[in-house]
C-alpha cells in the first residue's frame, strides 16, 4: 500500500527557509513525512506578489521543493491582494481568492485518495470549504490574528500584516476539523472560540550548545530582523537601557538586520553589531540573551533559538508565551523590568546560576512537550488516514497535546526523528508584511540543480543586436543572474503550455550583453504574454541602455495591466507633455518606473512630471484588475524625439503592474456622440 | 427645525449655578432634609468625590447625584473623599445617608485622594467626578455603554457644559505646542454643536467627569502622585491607558453641566501648578506623543484615531429610514460606515438643524453631522480641514454639481479633497425621472433629449474614482451613456435591523390591500400613482372584490389625507412601526408611473414577507424576475392591474409561491458581509498607495 498522502498549502514558500513561518512550514511538513505521509505542497504565491509590488524578485526557491515533496503546486494570485485595510478590520475571507478554492476542489478530483488538507494560516481557510467531503481538514494556525491591530496602539503605530475580529477569527477556525496552534496560550485562546479539536503544535528546538553559566555578565545581546515588533520592543529597551548607563554596566550588542532600522538612534552601552553571518558567532559574543518583547504574536523563535545555544535569555511574558514561564526574570511585564531583572544579575551569581538552571529546565520542558505533541498529531492522522478515526472518540481528549504518559516513543512513526531540524534560526514574526524585513541570503544555487538537473530545464536563445535573450523552462525560480544567460528580465505568470494548470515550472527570459546579430531582431514571440517583469526594469537597471531599449521592443505587445489613449498637447525641449488618464496611485504619489517609447528604435523615457488635470480627456482607459481607477493628468516625458507626433506606443513599467499608453493621432475637435 | 438654545454668558451662568446651590444648601438646612442614596449591594459604578470646601456647589453636587438614582439604570454607589475642608462644608457630612466618607485631617491633594476612594471601590466601573458637576438624565448609562461598544476601551469621557450653556469640553487632544493640551469646543456658543454631538477616540479627556474600568485603573497604579496637589494627573491616566493599548472616547451622549474652578485658590497659585505639571507631563510623554507615528498638526488631532478612514458625505440632509427620496438608502450607507470603523463626516446641504436627539434616532452616534451645512458650509469644511479627508462621496447629481463648482472656485479639484477615493452615487438618475414627467404630461419628450440630459449628469461623475448608481437599470443606463464600472450599491437594507421576515403571517391571516410610502407634497411620484390608481383602479377592484380595503401608510399632508379617503380606504399616516399594518395585509400595491431610485417600499414589503402588484418600471429598477416578492402588471392596463391585484388577493398558492420567492431573494441580497465588502471597495485607499 502506498503511503497516504496529505496536502499542505501555504501563502509562503517552503524553500529558501530565511523566516519563521517557513522554517514552521517546513518542519511541519518534514514531521509528517517522517510520520509516513507523501506530502503534496501548493504554494499560494502570496509573498511572491508581495515582492514583486515592492520591485524585488521573490525569494522562492520552486526546485528544491520540488525535490522534497511529492507534488508541488503553485497557485497564482490574479487580482491585487490587499496589504492594508482603513475598516477596524479585515474580514476573514479578505486575503483568500477564489483560484485557492478552485485549486482545492481541482486537487480533490486529481487526487481523490488524498486523505487530509492542511492550510496554514486561518485566514486562507475558506478554500478548506472546497476540499471533498471525507477528507480531513486542518489549519494550522501560526499566530493569533483576533485584535492582533490593538498592539500596535501603545506604539501609535499603523497595524500591519493580516488582523481580524474574534468573529472571523472562529468563523476561520469552523472550517478546519483540527486547529494547530503554535503555542500554549494561543491554543488556550483557540479554544475560547472554537469548538473545533485545537492541537498544541509547538515547534522544536534542538539543542545546539550546553547551558554554561556565564563567568560574568560583560555583555548581553539582542539579534533580530527589523520587523515591527523587535523595532518597537528594542527601541523601548535600548533607551531604557541607556539611561543612567555606567561603563562597570554590560554592554547591550544588538545584531541583525534590526541595526539598519534602529539607525543611530542609540545612546551609551549599545553597540550594533550589524548583520551576523554565523548565528553561532553571535552566540558565543554574548553572556545573556534579552528578549524584552513588548508586541507580537505566534512563537518567539528568538527565544527557543537562545535556548538552544545555551544563553540564558531575561524577557518579557509575551517574550516568553507559550514556554510557559516560570520563574520572574521569564514574566517581566515592561523593558524597564527586564532591565532590572538583568541589572540584578550582575553581582549575584548565584541568581545568575539558577536563570541558567531555569532556563535550561525550561527548554527541556517545552521541547519535552514539542515532541509529545508532534507524536500525537501524526498518531492521529495515521488514525486517521486508515479510516479509523471515529471524531467523536474519547481518545482525543480536550487537553490534547502534552499526553506525557501517552507515548508514541518507538512507534515506527517516529522514524527519522531529527531530520526536521533546521540550521537558521534567525528571525520570527509573521512575514507576509509589505516592509520585507528579512535578509536576502545567498540562493543555495547549487541545491535546485542538485535537486531538478539541467537536463529537465530547456532553453532556447535568440540573437539581438546588443546581446541574446533566452527563454528557460524551469524550476529555477531563485535567481536573478544566470551566469550563462544572463540577467533575469521577466517570468511568465502562467505556466508554459503543456504544463498542468498548477505546475510550477515557468518559462523566464534572461537577457545577456554582447556582440549580437546586426539583422533585424526576431521576433522573440512574447506578445501576449502575461509576464512579472524582474527588478531589472523599474528599481535595479543593470543591463546596457541599448540593450534594455531592444527588449523593450520585445515586450511592446506583452499583456498589460491598464492602457490609456494619450493625446499630444505640448513639447518641452527634451521630451513631450501628453494628457491622458492615468492609474490614480501613478498621479497621486511618485512610484519608480521605465518607461520606453517603443520604435525604431525603441527609447528610454524617463517620466518627469505628472499634474493632475481637472477634467477627464474624452480618450480611452482600461484597467485590467480592480483599484486602479483612473485619473486624468498631464504626463512630461523626456527622452521623446523632437518631433513627436501621433501615433505611438509607451510602455510604462511600475509597481509590478505594465502600462500602455497609445498616443493618437492629432485629431479634429471631438463630436458630440449622435444621440 | 431648532434654533440654536439661548445661552447665557459664562459669568451669569456660574452665578446662576452658585445661586441655586445656595438655594439648595440653605433649604437642606432649614427643612432638615438629609441626602440619602440607596444603598447598592454590587454597584456597577463606583462614583469617586473628593472634596475640599465650597460646601455650596458640594451640596448641589450631591443632591443632583442623589437624584441619578431615579434615572439610572445602572447601579452605583458614592465614595467622598474629603480633603481637610472647612467647619462649615464638614456639617453636610452629617446630612448624608448611604455613602462612604473618608476624610483626610490634611489635604492630600486631588490625585492622591481618588486613588483613596479607588480603593474601597467595589464597582466594575470608576467615575471620578468634580464636586461641582450635575450630570443630564442618562449619562451614568452612556458612560457605561461606551465601555460596551468595544472591548479596547479603558476610558470614557463626557461633554462639559458651563452653566448658562456655553460648552466648556467636548474631547480634547494634543498639539506640539506651549500650550499642548487642548480641549475640544471650548467656550462655542452651542452645547449642540455638530462637533460636541458625535462620539470619538480622544487624546484624552477631562477629569471631571472621567470613567475607567476599575481593572485598568489598578493596573496602571491610579493617578500619578507625582502630579499632586493637582493638574495633569487626568491627562496623564489618559496617556498611560493608550500606552497599555486602551482607548480613550468622548461620550457625547453623556452630558454634564460642569461649574469649574469651585474651590476659590488664587488663579497665580493655579498657573504655577499648571506649568509645573505640563513640564513634568511633557518630560514624560514628549516623545511618545510627538516623536512616532503620524503628526499631530493641523485638524488630524480633533479625532485621534489616525488610521481610521475618513469620509465627508455630501447629501440632502441627515438620512433616517422614515424618510422617502433615497434617504433610507443614504441612512444605510452611513450606517455601515461607521459600522466599518470609518469616521465620517455629513454634511447636510438642504437640511435643516435637527435636536440631536432627532439627528441620531437612528444614525450611528460616530457620525458628525454637520447640519445645515449648504453651500458655503461645504466651503468653509473644506477650506478648514484641508488635507483631512480620505474619501469625499457625493450624493446626487445637483449636489455634484455643487461640490465641483465650489472646488473649482477654490483652485481645488474633488481630488485634493478625497485624496483616497472620490466616489460620486448618481443615487438615481434625475433626467430619466424628467424625462418621464415630461412624456406622463404631454410635452415632447424624445429619445435624444433624454440622451442629452444625461450626458450633462455624465460629463460631471465622470471625474470620480467610482459612480455608484442604485439598481441595475441605472447602471445599464450608465454604461450606455460611457460610465466604465458603474457599481450598483442598492436596496439592502441596515442588515442588522431588517432580517427577512422570519415567521411572517400566511395568507390566511391577512386581508386587504396596503400602500405605503411618503404622501408629503403634491407633484411627487408616490401621489401620482395613487391619484391613478384611484381614478382607474379602484372602482373595478371594488367590483370583484365589494370588501376590498386599502390602508394607506406613511407621511401624508392632509389636503392629500382628505382626498383619498373614502369608504374602503384608511388614511394611517406616518406611524412609528408599519409592521403591524404591513403583517395585516395581504397584497402591497405600488402603482408606480415615474420614479427613479430606490423602490425603498417595494423591498420593505417583500422582506416583511407582503407580497406586491407593481409596475415595470418598479420592477425595473429592483432587477428582480416576474414572482419575486411581487408581480408585474403595466400601468397602461388599468383592467390588467385590477385583475391582478385580485388574483394575488385570492390565489393562496399563488400568493405562497411568490412570498416564498420573494424572502429568498431578500436572504440573498441582505447578505451583509456582500454589501460591507463593496463598501470597502468603493471606499478604501487603492491598494498600490
Amino acid at each position: 500500500m502506498s503511503a497516504p498522502a496529505i496536502l499542505v498549502v501555504a501563502p509562503m514558500p517552503a524553500f529558501p527557509a530565511s523566516a519563521g513561518n517557513r522554517r514552521r512550514l517546513l518542519t511541519t511538513c518534514t514531521a509528517l513525512q517522517r510520520g509516513g505521509f507523501a506530502v503534496d505542497l501548493a504554494y499560494y504565491a502570496h509573498e511572491d506578489q508581495i515582492y514583486r509590488r515592492f520591485g524585488q524578485h521573490p525569494p522562492t526557491d520552486a526546485a528544491e521543493a520540488a525535490g522534497l515533496f511529492r507534488h508541488t503546486f503553485r497557485i497564482e494570485p490574479h487580482a491585487t491582494i490587499p496589504l492594508t485595510t482603513r475598516a477596524r478590520c479585515f474580514a476573514i475571507d479578505d486575503w483568500c481568492p477564489e483560484a485557492l478554492d478552485d485549486f482545492v476542489a481541482w486537487y480533490g478530483q486529481a487526487y481523490p485518495e488524498t486523505r487530509a488538507i492542511l492550510m496554514n494560516y486561518v485566514f486562507l481557510s475558506r478554500a478548506l470549504t472546497a476540499a471533498p467531503p471525507g477528507m480531513l481538514r486542518l489549519v494550522d494556525t501560526h499566530d493569533r490574528f483576533a485584535d492582533r491591530q490593538r498592539q500596535y496602539r501603545p506604539f501609535r503605530a499603523e497595524p500591519n500584516f493580516f488582523y481580524t475580529d474574534r468573529a472571523g477569527e472562529a468563523a476561520g477556525l469552523a472550517r478546519a476539523d483540527i486547529a494547530l496552534a503554535i503555542q500554549s496560550e494561543e491554543a488556550a485562546y483557540f479554544r475560547t472560540i472554537t469548538d473545533r479539536r485545537v492541537h498544541l503544535l509547538p515547534p522544536r528546538f534542538p539543542a545546539h550548545r550546553p547551558f554554561a553559566t556565564p563567568a560574568r555578565l560583560a555583555r548581553i545581546g539582542f539579534i533580530g530582523h527589523g520587523n515591527d515588533p523587535n523595532l518597537f520592543s528594542i527601541r523601548r529597551f535600548a533607551a531604557a537601557w541607556s539611561e543612567g548607563w555606567t561603563p562597570d554596566r554590560p554592554e547591550l550588542v544588538i545584531a541583525g538586520e534590526i541595526g539598519a532600522s534602529l539607525g543611530q538612534a542609540t545612546g551609551p552601552g549599545i553597540r550594533l553589531a550589524g548583520y551576523v553571518a554565523r548565528l553561532e558567532d553571535f552566540y558565543d559574543a554574548v553572556d545573556l540573551v534579552v528578549a524584552p518583547m513588548l508586541m507580537g504574536s505566534g512563537l518567539k523563535m528568538k527565544v527557543a533559538e537562545a535556548l538552544s545555544f545555551g544563553k540564558p535569555v531575561v524577557g518579557t511574558a509575551l517574550g516568553f508565551e507559550g514556554f510557559d514561564p516560570v520563574v520572574p526574570a521569564h514574566r517581566a511585564r515592561t523593558a524597564e523590568e527586564v532591565r532590572d531583572a538583568v541589572l540584578a544579575l550582575v553581582r549575584d551569581a548565584e541568581a545568575l546560576a539558577r536563570l541558567t538552571r531555569a532556563c535550561a529546565d525550561l527548554l527541556a520542558g517545552y521541547n519535552a512537550i514539542a515532541e509529545a505533541a508532534e507524536a500525537d498529531l501524526l498518531a492521529t492522522l495515521a488514525q486517521d488516514s486508515l479510516g479509523r478515526l471515529d471524531r467523536s472518540d474519547s481518545a482525543f481528549p480536550e487537553d490534547d497535546g502534552i499526553p506525557a504518559s501517552r507515548g508514541h516513543r518507538g512507534s515506527p512513526l517516529l522514524e527519522g526523528e531529527g531530520q526536521g531540524e533546521v540550521r537558521d534560526l534567525s528571525g520570527d514574526g509573521p512575514h507576509l508584511t509589505p516592509t520585507l524585513s528579512f535578509q536576502e541570503r545567498e540562493p543555495r544555487g547549487a541545491s535546485s540543480a542538485g535537486r531538478l538537473p539541467d537536463a529537465q530545464a530547456t532553453w532556447e536563445t535568440v540573437t539581438l543586436a546588443g546581446g541574446t535573450l533566452t527563454r528557460e523552462t524551469s524550476l529555477r525560480s531563485n535567481l536573478t543572474d544566470d551566469p550563462e544567460r544572463g540577467r533575469l528580465v521577466a517570468t511568465e505568470r502562467g505556466p508554459p503550455p503543456g504544463a498542468g494548470p498548477y505546475s510550477p515550472l515557468r518559462r523566464r527570459w534572461f537577457a545577456k550583453p554582447g556582440f549580437g546579430s546586426t539583422e533585424a531582431a526576431p521576433d522573440a514571440g512574447l506578445a501576449g504574454l502575461d509576464l512579472a517583469l524582474a527588478p531589472e526594469w523599474a528599481r535595479d537597471p543593470r543591463l546596457p541602455t541599448a540593450l534594455r531599449a531592444e527588449i523593450a521592443t520585445q515586450l511592446a505587445g506583452i499583456a498589460a495591466d491598464w492602457e490609456a489613449e494619450a493625446r499630444l498637447v505640448g513639447l518641452t525641449g527634451s521630451g513631450a507633455i501628453l494628457a491622458l488618464s492615468l492609474p490614480r496611485h501613478l498621479v497621486a504619489g511618485r512610484h519608480t518606473n521605465a518607461a520606453f517609447l517603443i520604435g525604431a528604435p525603441t527609447r528610454a523615457l524617463t517620466l518627469e512630471r505628472i499634474a493632475p488635470l481637472t477634467a477627464a480627456p474624452a480618450l480611452a482607459y482600461a484597467a485590467q484588475r480592480p483599484g486602479l481607477p483612473r485619473a486624468p493628468a498631464a504626463v512630461t516625458f523626456a527622452g521623446t524625439p523632437t518631433t513627436l507626433a501621433g501615433p505611438g506606443t509607451i510602455l510604462v513599467l511600475h509597481d509590478d503592474l505594465v502600462g500602455r499608453i497609445r498616443i493618437v493621432a492629432e485629431a479634429p475637435v471631438p463630436q458630440e456622440s449622435p444621440p | 427645525m431648532m434654533a440654536a438654545p439661548d445661552i447665557l454668558d459664562a459669568p451669569s451662568g456660574r452665578k446662576a449655578a452658585l445661586v441655586e446651590a445656595a438655594l439648595i444648601w440653605n433649604a437642606l438646612f432649614l427643612n432638615d432634609v438629609r441626602i440619602a442614596f440607596r444603598a447598592e449591594s454590587a454597584p456597577t459604578i463606583s462614583v469617586v468625590m473628593v472634596s475640599r470646601g465650597a460646601r455650596h456647589l458640594l451640596a448641589w453636587t450631591l443632591t443632583k447625584l442623589a437624584a441619578q438614582q431615579a434615572f439610572a439604570s445602572v447601579r452605583f454607589e458614592v465614595i467622598l473623599v474629603d480633603n481637610a475642608s472647612d467647619p462649615e462644608t464638614a456639617t453636610l457630612f452629617g446630612r448624608i445617608d448611604g455613602a462612604r466618607i473618608l476624610r483626610n485631617a490634611q489635604n492630600a491633594g486631588f490625585g492622591p485622594a481618588c486613588n483613596q476612594g479607588a480603593a474601597e471601590a467595589r464597582g466594575r466601573y470608576l467615575l471620578f467626578l468634580n464636586p461641582d458637576v450635575d450630570l443630564m438624565p442618562g449619562a451614568l448609562d452612556a458612560l457605561v455603554a461606551a465601555f460596551a461598544q468595544a472591548d479596547d476601551v479603558g476610558i470614557v469621557g463626557a461633554r462639559l457644559v458651563f452653566p448658562g450653556g456655553i460648552l466648556q469640553e467636548a474631547g480634547a487632544g494634543f498639539q506640539d505646542d506651549p500650550q499642548l493640551t487642548h480641549p475640544y469646543g471650548r467656550g462655542g456658543l452651542d452645547p449642540f454643536a455638530p462637533e460636541a454631538s458625535y462620539a470619538r477616540d480622544v487624546g484624552y479627556v477631562s477629569g471631571a467627569v472621567l470613567m475607567i474600568e476599575a481593572g485598568l485603573f489598578a493596573e496602571l497604579g491610579g493617578f500619578d502622585d507625582r502630579f499632586a496637589p493637582a493638574y495633569f494627573e487626568d491627562t496623564d491616566l489618559c496617556l498611560r491607558c493608550q500606552q497599555a493599548g486602551r482607548r480613550v472616547v468622548y461620550q457625547p451622549r453623556a452630558i454634564a453641566i460642569h461649574v469649574e474652578n469651585a474651590t476659590s485658590v488664587r488663579r497665580s497659585d493655579v498657573e504655577a501648578l499648571l506649568d509645573r505639571n505640563r513640564a513634568r507631563f511633557r518630560e514624560r510623554h514628549g516623545t511618545w506623543l510627538f516623536g512616532q507615528g503620524p503628526p499631530r498638526s493641523g485638524f488630524a488631532p480633533r479625532d485621534d484615531a489616525p488610521f481610521a478612514l475618513r469620509i465627508l458625505y455630501v447629501d440632502d440632509r441627515a438620512p433616517h429610514q422614515d424618510l422617502g427620496a433615497g434617504l433610507p438608502r443614504a441612512n444605510t450607507i452611513l450606517n455601515a460606515m461607521a459600522e466599518l470603523g470609518y469616521a465620517v463626516t455629513l454634511c447636510s446641504v438642504y437640511g435643516e438643524r435637527e435636536e440631536p436627539a432627532a439627528t441620531y434616532r437612528d444614525l450611528s452616534d460616530r457620525i458628525e453631522v454637520i447640519e445645515p451645512c449648504g453651500r458655503e458650509g461645504f466651503r468653509r469644511l473644506v477650506t478648514e480641514r484641508a488635507g483631512f479627508y480620505d474619501v469625499l462621496w457625493v450624493s446626487r447629481p445637483p449636489h455634484i454639481r455643487m461640490v465641483c463648482e465650489v472646488l473649482r472656485d477654490l483652485g481645488l479639484t474633488p481630488r485634493d479633497v478625497g485624496r483616497g477615493r472620490v466616489v460620486f452615487d448618481s443615487e438615481s438618475l434625475f433626467a430619466l425621472r424628467e424625462f418621464v414627467v415630461d412624456a406622463l404630461n404631454g410635452r415632447p419628450a424624445s429619445g435624444p433629449g433624454l440622451a442629452r440630459a444625461s450626458a450633462e449628469e455624465i460629463r460631471q461623475v465622470a471625474v470620480a474614482d467610482h459612480v455608484v448608481c442604485v439598481s441595475e437599470a441605472d447602471a445599464r443606463l450608465l454604461r450606455r451613456a460611457g460610465v466604465p464600472d458603474p457599481v450598483v450599491l442598492g436596496h439592502v437594507q441596515a442588515p442588522d435591523v431588517r432580517a427577512p421576515h422570519a415567521d411572517a403571517p400566511g395568507f390566511s391571516a391577512r386581508r386587504g390591500f396596503v400602500f405605503i410610502g411618503s404622501l408629503a407634497r403634491e407633484g411627487e411620484p408616490n401621489i401620482d400613482s395613487l391619484d391613478w390608481f384611484f381614478g382607474h383602479v379602484w372602482e373595478r377592484l371594488r367590483a370583484a372584490l365589494p370588501d376590498a380595503h386599502l390602508t394607506i401608510v406613511g407621511t401624508v399632508a392632509p389636503s392629500i389625507a382628505e382626498r383619498l379617503s373614502r369608504p374602503g380606504v384608511t388614511v394611517l399616516g406616518r406611524v412609528d412601526d408599519p409592521g403591524p399594518a404591513l403583517d395585516a395585509a395581504r397584497v402591497a400595491l405600488a402603482p408606480t408611473r415615474y420614479a427613479a431610485g430606490l423602490p425603498h417600499k417595494v423591498l420593505e414589503t417583500v422582506t416583511r414577507g407582503l407580497p406586491g402588484l407593481v409596475t415595470p418600471i418598479l420592477a425595473g429598477q429592483m432587477g428582480w424576475p416576474d414572482g419575486t416578492g411581487y408581480r408585474i402588471r403595466d400601468w397602461h392596463d388599468p383592467e390588467g392591474f385590477a385583475r391582478g391585484l385580485v388574483d394575488l388577493h385570492e390565489d393562496a398558492d399563488e400568493w405562497a409561491r411568490v412570498q416564498r420567492a420573494g424572502l429568498d431573494q431578500v436572504g440573498r441580497e441582505c447578505d451583509a458581509d456582500a454589501y460591507r465588502a463593496i463598501l470597502r471597495r468603493l471606499c478604501e485607499a487603492p491598494v498600490f498607495a
